[in-house]
């Protein structure tokens, strides 16, 4: 199912599509977010912004309103063995 | 030889730092910004070898400020912090995001050490790398290995330095060797891309990885709605109170200690002008500096905790969202709370604002949120026009007045931020990427390197104008123009009421008349009309003016003009005489109006010039403090016009 970062849940994983803007998207990948990058959401901030995910052991936080611009495909469950 | 410090943050570049350089450290900025430059030094045998630490950055794209930073000084060889040598620092347990910034500094041709610091944390996160697979990589630079954190490792950096390997031209990324500003995003956004695919592949053939499951129930506790924010006002209430409480006794003994030596020097030195000079202005001027050092001390041992365990970024990852609408941070709420206990280790706090717009935000209010400093001069006027009593029976009024003020100077602080949002330029987008490091325990030895910086960086770069302004202040309330002081002093020993005075109360009177006609003291005549639309007179006028120097002294003031005996119970005195102060047409000068106005005047004036000269140092210009002592005066002014109006 594809979405966008700002709509997954804790816990949930999954693959980075594609990133909209390019300046957030050189942020990111600098940072280590790049397409087709699996990952999974790992804390939520109380009022739902921001967002963290991690990066095999880096955890990063995001804006919700670039969340927004990370496009995402939710994987299922059993497509997580190859997850760290 | 100057060597140039670089990694991302959190790869314990600090600890090597620290670890190299030791005690011998200086604190600046770089040249035109107020971007932080620590720089150190060591000796190799008779040549000193010169550490530069760069701000934390994850890649050389001038971005923010600090980045901005970092690749206009790589940049520019002409640049008086450009290295001969650099050495980059990476997390070795996670190698793949670090060496981003390190192939970028790869390409500049400099000698380079490349240290892959946290050693033993990647080994016991079953992190192995090959490190024959790195060095055919990059084969014209040094590579080690350091455990940092307990100190393993300097040697291995230190030998890498003397030997320097000369570079051969290669290149991690070749169509990059030219970056400029210029570069559209779209080509930026395709280098990177480039740069982050050869990386992948190089750490596929250099690392393997039998990583472990991982460990984040702590940080489920840390961002929880509910034991989040507990926790968080948990730590707040720890660090504020301590503050509070602890910070008292050095400083009293700092005062104790001060009050001697003026009176010591005073007594042991012939009388006149530099006796006075020394025992009346430079001394209290200086002990008027160290007065600040337990606080400040106090808050950056927590801070630095909150720093070196991570848990700083958790905090910011909650209050991100809350702070946000109001041209605030995560981050700010440090500074805004510790403002409470003093607003000077509060402003210096707000370095760790990375948004330049943020932090001056939160620097320019941080002084509106309710001090120590202001408590004697709150409690002095509750006490004189608040009655004692209870409303509703168990709520005690003078309490509920004084919970009024704190809140008001908070209300006033948020929104203050608000309007500020609203009139300062952004230089930089509102995006925020933020690593939350893994939890840890902290490193000592970080924290207390954190707290003799600060603590330096206050003595000599904020100190100074202190006292050159307490050393005005005095000079201000201790002469007058022309003889009009001496006459004075003169003409109220003919009085009366001094002839049958005690020698306690002659020595009063005098020097009330002396405060009268000092410069000072015409000074308050000459706002007289300005603050009478307060309810003030030029007594409260003189005492506002000398309270510049610190807020508390307003008490002092006020003893003084109206001759309050320096023996025995000076505050009951003084309230008396407070008390039965009358204007010209006979009523009574404090009123529930005129104390009212006084203590909001209390709230939102900026009277403190140490704020001012810390705020100074930490904008880099006098722009900004000129412009927080006007808002705020304008603040104070209408605000205590207005509550004067509603109550009279």
């Amino acid at each position: 199912m594809q979405t966008n970062l700002s709509h997954c849940a804790v816990g949930e994983k999954i693959e980075i599509i594609s990133i909209e803007d390019d300046f957030i998207a050189t942020k990111l990948i600098e940072m280590g977010v790049t397409e087709k990058l699996q990952t999974k959401v790992v804390l939520i901030a109380p009022l739902g912004d921001p967002i963290a995910i991690d990066i095999n052991g880096f955890i990063l936080s995001i804006r919700k309103a670039e969340a927004r611009k990370i496009l995402v495909k939710k994987l299922a469950k059993s497509q997580n063995s190859n997850i760290t | 030889m100057k060597v140039a410090l670089l990694g991302n943050p959190n790869t314990g570049k600090s600890s090597i730092f620290n670890l190299l350089t030791g005690l011998r450290q200086q604190v600046g900025n770089f040249p035109g910004v107020t971007v932080e430059k620590k720089s150190g030094f060591f000796m190799d045998g008779k040549e000193r070898i010169d550490i530069i630490d760069f701000p934390g950055t994850y890649s050389l794209t001038p971005r923010s400020i600090d980045e901005a930073v970092v690749s206009s000084v790589l940049r520019d060889k002409t640049s008086k912090d450009y290295p001969d040598q650099i050495i980059a620092v990476v997390d070795a347990s996670r190698l793949e995001n670090n060496l981003f910034l390190f192939t970028q500094l790869y390409d500049f041709q400099l000698p380079m050490v490349l240290v892959l610091n946290m050693w033993d944390l990647a080994k016991k996160q079953g992190i192995s790398i090959d490190l024959k697979a790195l060095e055919l990589e990059f084969p014209d630079i040094s590579i080690v290995t350091t455990t940092a954190r307990v100190g393993l490792g300097k040697e291995r950096i230190t030998e890498a330095l003397k030997k320097p390997k000369p570079r051969s031209g290669r290149v991690f990324t070749p169509q990059e060797g030219e970056q400029n500003d210029e570069k559209t995003e779209k080509s930026n956004r395709q280098s990177a891309i480039k740069r982050k695919e050869k990386i992948s592949a190089l750490i596929a053939s250099a690392q393997t990885t039998n990583k472990k499951a991982d460990r984040k129930l702590l940080d489920r506790f840390f961002v929880h709605p509910v034991s989040g924010y507990l926790f968080f006002l948990f730590v707040l209430l720890v660090m504020f109170q301590s503050i509070f409480s602890f910070a008292t006794y050095p400083m009293e003994l700092i005062e104790g200690a001060f009050g001697f030596l003026a009176q010591w020097s005073s007594h042991s030195m012939p009388t006149g002008v530099l006796n006075d000079l020394i025992c009346q202005g430079i001394i209290p001027g200086i002990g008027g500096v160290l007065i600040f050092v337990p606080q400040i001390a106090l808050l950056f041992f927590f801070i630095g905790i909150l720093e070196e365990t991570g848990y700083l970024s958790r905090v910011v990852f909650i209050m991100d969202r809350i702070m946000r609408p109001l041209g605030l941070n995560g981050k700010s709420v440090v500074p805004l709370m510790s403002s409470l206990a003093c607003a000077i280790p509060g402003v210096m706090s707000a370095r760790t604002i990375g948004d330049w717009k943020e932090r001056l935000i939160t620097i320019l209010i941080a002084p509106l949120m309710s001090c120590s400093a202001r408590i004697p001069v709150y409690t002095l006027l509750i006490a004189l026009v608040i009655p004692e009593g209870y409303i509703f029976g168990f709520i005690n009024i003078q309490g509920f007045v004084l919970f009024g003020l704190y809140l008001l100077g908070i209300i006033g602080a948020l929104l203050t931020a608000f309007v500020l949002k609203l009139l300062i330029k952004n230089k930089s987008k509102g995006f925020m990427l933020l690593e939350l490091p893994n939890l840890k325990p902290p490193r000592w030895g970080n924290v207390i390197y954190s707290v003799l910086e600060k603590v330096k960086v206050f003595l000599l770069d904020v100190g100074k104008i202190i006292v050159a302004i307490s050393i005005l202040l005095w000079f201000l309330a201790s002469y007058g123009p022309g003889t009009k002081m001496e006459d004075a002093k003169n003409n109220s020993m003919q009085s009366q009421e001094f002839i049958d005075a005690s020698n306690n109360a002659k020595a009063s009177i005098k020097s009330a008349a002396g405060l009268e006609n000092s410069y000072i003291g015409h000074l308050g005549k000459f706002i007289e009309p300005v603050i009478k639309p307060l309810g003030y007179d030029w007594k409260i006028g003189i005492s506002l003016l000398t309270s510049f120097a610190a807020r508390e002294v307003f008490v002092g003031s006020l003893s003084t003009i109206y001759a309050v005996q320096a023996d025995g119970d000076n505050s009951k005195s003084l309230l008396q005489s407070m008390k039965n102060e009358k204007r010209p047409d006979g009523t009574p000068t404090y009123t529930l109006a005129s104390g009212m106005s006084l203590m909001v005047f209390y709230v939102f004036a900026m009277q403190c010039m140490s704020t001012l000269a810390v705020v100074k140092r930490e904008t880099q210009s006098w722009k900004w403090p000129i412009f927080q002592l006007v808002f705020m005066g304008v603040m104070a002014y209408v605000f205590s016009w207005l509550t004067y109006l509603a109550l009279v």
